[in-house]
């Protein structure tokens, strides 16, 4: 979804939080004061990027835990 | 009071499922329960559509190792959170096998991290007599926020064994927070004389009867004359 511009997050104070989740939240959100929304947006965008990090890292500790005779198979899988 | 707590409740699941702190949160509190359980579902399927490839991936290797194996992966290389929604893309045999093969604490910390709209076979496939166990360490734990979200998915059989372990407190909060809470008539039917006195002793002590009252706005004729008669006496 294209990056709200600043115009937009002033008049629409869920387009933020919008772009973050890639669908509209529900319109009930829009009564939170601006850093509530923000901080919030903050917070869907962190999740996100800690949960690709994890995930690379949950692949290398899986290789390293696998048995021998395993590794390639799941080296395969895993990283396509 | 009933929506703050409701409110409050959807905040802590939010605040999980985006694997921060719940104070980080708080000024969501203000928002109705409903608008935030919805956003709560977005946030889900947003975090597990955005990194799909990558869980199929997980899954798939799941499926391509023996269950002994996939297992120790979950536990040592996923943890609950990944696992969690890992989990939502393995086909239910296979799930079987791998959950029969962990231990109870880290099935409880998985069980609080599952979307059940996406991963109710999982619960499905935990035996009663352990999901009974889960939800005794989850009561330990204070995790009842957490259960009410997923208590209500269980078969009838896991739903009886998990609410005859539950702590009258346990039985309070998650019965007051039950997700389908079209299943409460039949939780208070399952529950004896003995258990009910408690819970309604425990209302009164903790003034907590906004939560009772709650759950009895759901209750058929017949038990709510049960809890209005252990009230009365």
């Amino acid at each position: 979804m294209k990056r709200q511009s600043a115009p937009a997050r002033l008049q629409d104070p869920l387009a933020g939080l919008t772009e973050a989740l890639g669908s509209r939240p529900p319109k009930a959100l829009a009564v939170l004061p601006r850093e509530a929304l923000e901080d919030l947006e903050l917070a869907v965008r962190d999740a996100r990027a800690r949960q690709a990090s994890e995930l690379d890292s949950s692949v290398e500790t899986s290789l390293r835990l696998a048995p021998r005779p395993l590794k390639p198979l799941l080296r395969k899988v895993l990283t396509g | 009071m009933s929506a703050a707590l409701h409110s409050s409740a959807e905040v802590e699941k939010l605040a999980r499922c985006l694997a921060t702190d719940p104070e980080r949160l708080a000024a969501l509190e203000a928002c109705p329960p409903r608008a935030l359980r919805k956003l709560r579902h977005q946030v889900g399927d947003h975090l597990l559509d955005a990194d799909r490839r990558a869980f199929a991936r997980a899954a798939a290797a799941a499926s391509s190792v023996p269950a002994a194996l996939a297992a120790k992966l979950a536990e040592k290389a996923l943890g609950p959170l990944l696992t969690a929604r890992v989990a939502s893309l393995v086909d239910e045999d296979r799930i079987m096998g791998i959950v029969k093969r962990l231990p109870d604490v880290f099935l409880a910390e998985v069980a609080v991290e599952l979307d059940p709209r996406h991963a109710r076979h999982v619960l499905l496939s935990i035996p009663p007599d352990r999901m009974a166990d889960i939800a005794a360490e989850l009561d330990r734990r204070g995790e009842h926020v957490a259960m009410s979200g997923f208590v209500a998915y269980l078969t009838p059989d896991a739903l009886t064994a998990v609410v005859s372990v539950l702590s009258a407190d346990a039985l309070l909060r998650v019965g007051y927070l039950l997700e389908a809470p079209e299943r409460l008539d039949g939780i208070v039917a399952g529950l004896s004389d003995e258990c009910l006195t408690e819970v309604v002793e425990l209302a009164a002590a903790e003034d907590r009867q906004e939560e009772l009252a709650g759950i009895c706005s759901h209750l058929k004729a017949r038990q709510r004359r049960r809890v209005e008669a252990v009230a009365i006496a």
